[in-house]
């Protein structure tokens, strides 16, 4: 597990980092709330509804895209790796995989998934 | 390491994802929370005796479990969304009314 | 022993985080434990050498799919008064179901896997430790009945001595039980390198069925979210630029 601490020591410093962040903003900063300091400013109001907006479904498409060519990545990572001793079947194999999955991405273009106004 | 403590964990988390299905029955987001969870379950035990056992088929399934359980929860969270368009409510209760 | 330490670590958090995924009300704190869970998953993958898998496990699941959970979440803005449910309405039902599982999987740990290393260790003298434990204790019991202070002494002796042998038993087991990894002395291929060899070639048609199904997943969602009545509302820079400003301006004669 040695070849890893460089990894714990990255996560150590990134917790005491981000930790020493958050409390100094805390610490050092002035702190002397009142009504009038808190309350809405001047010509705002009260919020009308949740702070949570609601995503278009757009979002939603582009993320599955995402997801979609993630895997494909992911397939591609130990192909790649391992290419000199797979011979040109290993190469077609992956061609096919590839071609296929162009299949649903030109389907997704054409279908105008992706438009944007 | 013990091998069945890997698998009493991996077992533990298959657990809790059946129960999550049974305890929330009204939303079905963590429904599909609790599905995602028994994939990964089923995903570390047969990494698990892959490791084990020293076979590679267990990855290899492994990845594939992987892509069918990114499948699923895009069709799943597809269907979510048309059911939360349709009826403006993600409970499960009346989702028998939706046929025909 | 710090294997045995991050072990816990590890598979409390995930098994804490998906208790907590299952049980806080609102679901975007239960989508932030999902990512937990991944996140401590993938450290006991790195516990059982699968480097390969924890940095891909980080990467499919926390990267995509617990980013799609968020993005639903986000996206249906789900009030939280939905959420207010009774807690143990299905309790019945589920804790059987949960209960019958738990039975059968323990018997199964039980039965299938530590006798197995036991027996095939020690040539069945766990068995005859036991039998021989039982046969005692019905001779002593007919001889001398539980008043007497001497079958008491004489059982707890041979209790003792009895599970002093077991936890010896145990413990060569244990020791046997270390795997060697042969590939390491075999040849020098890193997993990675032998998992592509083997996926390309023999399981290709898996691989082939996996980008079907993504095909269906990533077709399937355009079919279902896509609303094909709304019309996209483009920029058309090229009829922008080139329109008249003169025929575009009327001036509309009012009738008086």
């Amino acid at each position: 597990m040695i070849e890893y601490l460089p990894i714990l020591l990255y996560i150590c410093v990134s917790a005491l980092l981000s930790g020493v962040i958050l409390s100094l903003s805390f610490l050092v900063a002035t702190q002397k709330a009142d009504p009038e300091k808190t309350s809405a400013y001047e010509c705002g109001f009260d919020p009308f509804e949740d702070a949570r907006a609601r995503f278009d479904i757009r979002f939603y498409l582009v993320a599955i895209l995402f997801i979609i060519f993630d895997l494909e990545v992911t397939f591609l990572f130990p192909w790649a790796i391992s290419l000199r001793h797979i011979d040109l079947f290993g190469f077609w194999t992956m061609m096919v995989f590839l071609i296929i999955l162009t299949v649903g991405f030109v389907y997704e273009w054409r279908k105008g998934a992706l438009e944007w106004e | 390491m013990h091998c069945i403590s890997f698998l009493h964990c991996s077992l533990l988390l298959f657990l809790l994802g059946v129960w999550g299905i049974f305890f929330n029955r009204k939303n079905i987001v963590v429904m599909l929370m609790c599905i995602e969870l028994m994939l990964l379950a089923v995903n570390l035990n047969f990494l698990i005796f892959s490791t084990y056992l020293d076979d590679l088929s267990g990855q290899i399934f492994s990845l594939l479990i992987l892509t069918v359980a990114a499948a699923e929860s895009s069709i799943g969270l597809a269907l979510l969304v048309m059911y939360y368009r349709t009826r403006g409510t993600i409970s499960i209760e009346y989702m028998n009314l939706l046929k025909g | 022993m710090g294997d045995t330490f991050l072990f816990f670590f590890f598979s409390f958090f995930v098994l804490f985080s998906a208790f907590m995924v299952i049980r806080s009300k609102n679901p975007v704190y239960s989508v932030l434990f999902l990512i937990l869970v991944f996140c401590n998953t993938a450290g006991l993958l790195l516990l059982l050498n699968l480097d390969f898998f924890a940095l891909i496990f980080l990467i499919v699941y926390v990267g995509a799919i617990a980013v799609l959970f968020l993005f639903v979440v986000m996206m249906l803005d789900i009030k939280l008064a939905e959420m207010q449910e009774s807690i143990f309405f299905y309790l019945p039902i589920g804790g059987f179901i949960g209960l019958i599982f738990f039975i059968e999987f323990y018997f199964l740990f039980n039965k299938e896997f530590v006798p197995l290393h036991l027996e095939t260790l020690s040539t069945g003298s766990t068995s005859m430790l036991t039998l021989q434990f039982y046969v005692y204790a019905f001779w002593a019991f007919v001889l001398y009945g539980f008043s007497a202070p001497h079958f008491a002494q004489k059982f707890r002796a041979y209790s003792t001595h009895f599970f002093e042998q077991l936890r010896g038993l145990e413990h060569q087991a244990h020791q046997n039980l270390e795997y060697v990894i042969w590939p390491t002395y075999v040849d020098s291929k890193t997993p990675v390198e032998a998992l592509g060899q083997v996926l390309y070639t023999y399981y290709f048609y898996f691989f082939l069925v996996a980008s079907l199904i993504l095909l269906i997943a990533m077709i399937g969602a355009i079919m279902l979210t896509l609303n094909p009545h709304r019309a996209v509302r483009r920029q058309q820079v090229f009829e922008q630029n080139a329109r008249d400003f003169a025929k575009t301006v009327h001036k509309i004669r009012t009738l008086k």
